[in-house]
């Protein structure tokens, strides 16, 4: 960015050393501050504040519970299992599209990824019970196929992966592709000169490039798994003892509303998760970003 | 280092696998919205078009999906005029702001659906209650939940024109603001307002989470609608899915031919 210099018609307040020009900036600023930082500053004061006096009631109550503290656990457990089965199932698949497919066939399917990734949600939970719901289409031919009743447990841990994975392991192809541009030609072909075999290419040249993109992929899966709400609110509905944090905050506060403050503890985990989250993904795209300039 | 006839087999076989698995749930939606009955047999008993007549009667159908449009709008509107202003005067003489809105624009990305409406409502409960359960908090949710991908999309277009070097020569033309506005900056990031509008809209109309609790039932979007339907009606709401579905593609298609201009397409997605 070249020298900034002053723009036409921007007002100088004298004394003040304030410029119109700054209005429209400050304005953006102020909106973030009213619609989310001041919001999820309010959230940490009550959950650190009881009676007027700083408190860690909220968290204790929090990590005592058995519900809240299994809500905890069941969330990283579901949103580790998701994104490392989304980010290598997505990897695999980024790389047929980049080494093996056409540009036509690549197109059509990023254009279904794309898809996929923005169609989640309630809908695409209904699809899902419309599949491997107790009556649904695979659940009824399996039955079919062995001669007896077959229960796909969709409102399971691994029937919530399941799901999760519909726009995990597209969103994953969509963000690790691009980066499979840094493994050019001219690598392999040098690789190949000095006599390397597929093994030492991917332990020493392909492995070092596409980790930082990989790593970044899971952090992005990860985040967006933790922060499912509307999908695991359709498939879990009120009649299971499957419980996650997104899904508890909506129960404490919309439906119960009976510990706002314990809501309040567990949507700011789930700031601190997602913040270091972003944290991590963006230190992981600069250091892929050196390999693709 | 060439790929062996096994790998390059099991490769096609695991994409034609997800080609399967993602668009399964999209088939078994569509059927289920023109079938009949579809309870206990493997595929739908006969095909009929009821559902989707008694779906467009629904008195809700056309008030949800007209109250999801107009937010739609109002929130595209309020981000473009509060974003690219903004984005403008830092790309020509305030650069060093760049940081801040850079942070600024990533906030929304650690405030998944639910916490960001917990959030509003624990905030606006304290210091202006008069906002809660109004349209006006959701669509101010809805622009801050769009932020990012308005912002990225014209930051992406600003830094392809040179923004700087228009701007210097309309100055050395003669040019003031309003004109420098209208005539430079507004035609060059036409794209960039597009995608951010196409991208930006996809994220207030699917939006569940957020308007459920910000608004819930006293001013029901399409999405919310849906979530009261599934209880209700199956069929109608396999009819709504695909009104989701289409949609999604439409504004999917659109990114993409969008995006061919300026590069690649962002994305709307939270998660579920």
């Amino acid at each position: 960015m070249k020298t900034a210099v002053a723009a036409p018609g921007a007002r100088v307040y004298r004394g003040v050393g304030f410029r119109a020009d700054l209005l429209p900036i400050l304005l953006l600023v102020v909106f973030v501050g009213a619609t989310l930082v001041g919001p999820a500053i309010a959230l940490l004061w009550n959950s650190v504040m009881a009676g007027g006096h700083p408190s860690a009631a909220v968290y204790a109550r929090i990590l005592h519970g058995h519900g809240f503290r299994q809500a905890i656990a069941t969330s990283l457990l579901l949103a580790t299992s998701a994104a490392t089965v989304g980010t290598a199932l997505g990897a695999l698949l980024a790389l047929t599209l980049h080494r093996m497919v056409g540009e036509r066939f690549r197109s059509t399917f990023l254009a279904l990824a794309t898809v996929a990734t923005n169609y989640g949600g309630v809908p695409l939970a209904f699809g899902f019970i419309l599949l491997l719901g107790s009556q649904g289409t695979i659940t009824l031919m399996l039955s079919a196929l062995v001669g007896h009743k077959i229960f796909v447990e969709l409102v399971s841990f691994w029937g919530l992966v399941a799901v999760y994975l519909y726009f995990l392991v597209p969103l994953c192809v969509l963000t690790f592709l691009p980066a499979l541009v840094a493994l050019r030609t001219e690598l392999i072909e040098a690789a190949a000169v000095h006599g390397a075999r597929s093994y030492h290419f991917w332990r020493y040249v392909g492995g070092p490039i596409l980790l930082p993109p990989l790593a970044a992929s899971f952090v992005l899966l990860f985040a967006s798994a933790l922060g499912s709400y509307s999908t695991p609110w359709a498939i879990i509905g009120g009649g299971s003892d499957l419980t996650l944090m997104t899904v508890q905050i909506g129960f404490l506060f919309g439906e119960a509303g009976y510990d706002i403050a314990v809501a309040d503890g567990l949507a700011v985990m789930i700031i601190l998760l997602a913040a270091a989250s972003l944290v991590i993904y963006q230190v992981l795209m600069s250091r892929t970003a050196r390999w693709l300039r | 280092m060439t790929i062996s006839r096994g790998v390059r087999v099991a490769a096609l076989i695991l994409l034609g696998s997800l080609v399967l698995y993602l668009v399964l749930p999209l088939l078994a939606t569509l059927l289920f919205a023109l079938a009949t009955r579809w309870t206990t047999t493997i595929l739908p008993e006969r095909l009929t078009a009821t559902w989707i007549w008694q779906t467009i009667r629904e008195s809700r159908f056309a008030e949800t999906i007209r109250r999801s449009l107009t937010l739609g709008g109002v929130v595209i509107l309020v981000d473009l005029v509060l974003v690219v202003p903004a984005l403008v005067v830092m790309a020509v003489t305030r650069s060093r702001w760049r940081p801040l809105l850079d942070a600024a624009s990533l906030v929304p990305y650690a405030m998944p659906g639910v916490v960001l409406a917990l959030a509003l409502i624990r905030f606006y409960g304290m210091v202006f209650p008069a906002l809660l359960n109004t349209p006006w908090l959701l669509g101010a949710a809805h622009a801050a939940l769009a932020l990012p991908i308005v912002y990225w999309a014209i930051l992406n277009n600003l830094k392809a024109i040179n923004l700087y070097d228009l701007y210097e020569a309309a100055l050395t033309c003669g040019a003031r603001w309003p004109q420098i506005l209208r005539f430079v900056v507004l035609p060059n990031i036409r794209t960039g307002m597009a995608i951010a509008a196409v991208a930006g809209f996809t994220a207030s109309f699917t939006d569940f989470a957020v308007a459920n609790f910000v608004v819930g039932g006293s001013w029901l979007t399409f999405s919310v609608w849906q979530g009261y339907v599934m209880h209700q009606n199956g069929h109608i709401m396999a009819v709504t899915s695909v009104v989701s579905l289409v949609v999604t593609m439409v504004t999917t298609f659109l990114l993409i031919r969008l995006a061919r201009e300026t590069g690649p397409a962002p994305r709307t997605a939270r998660g579920g």
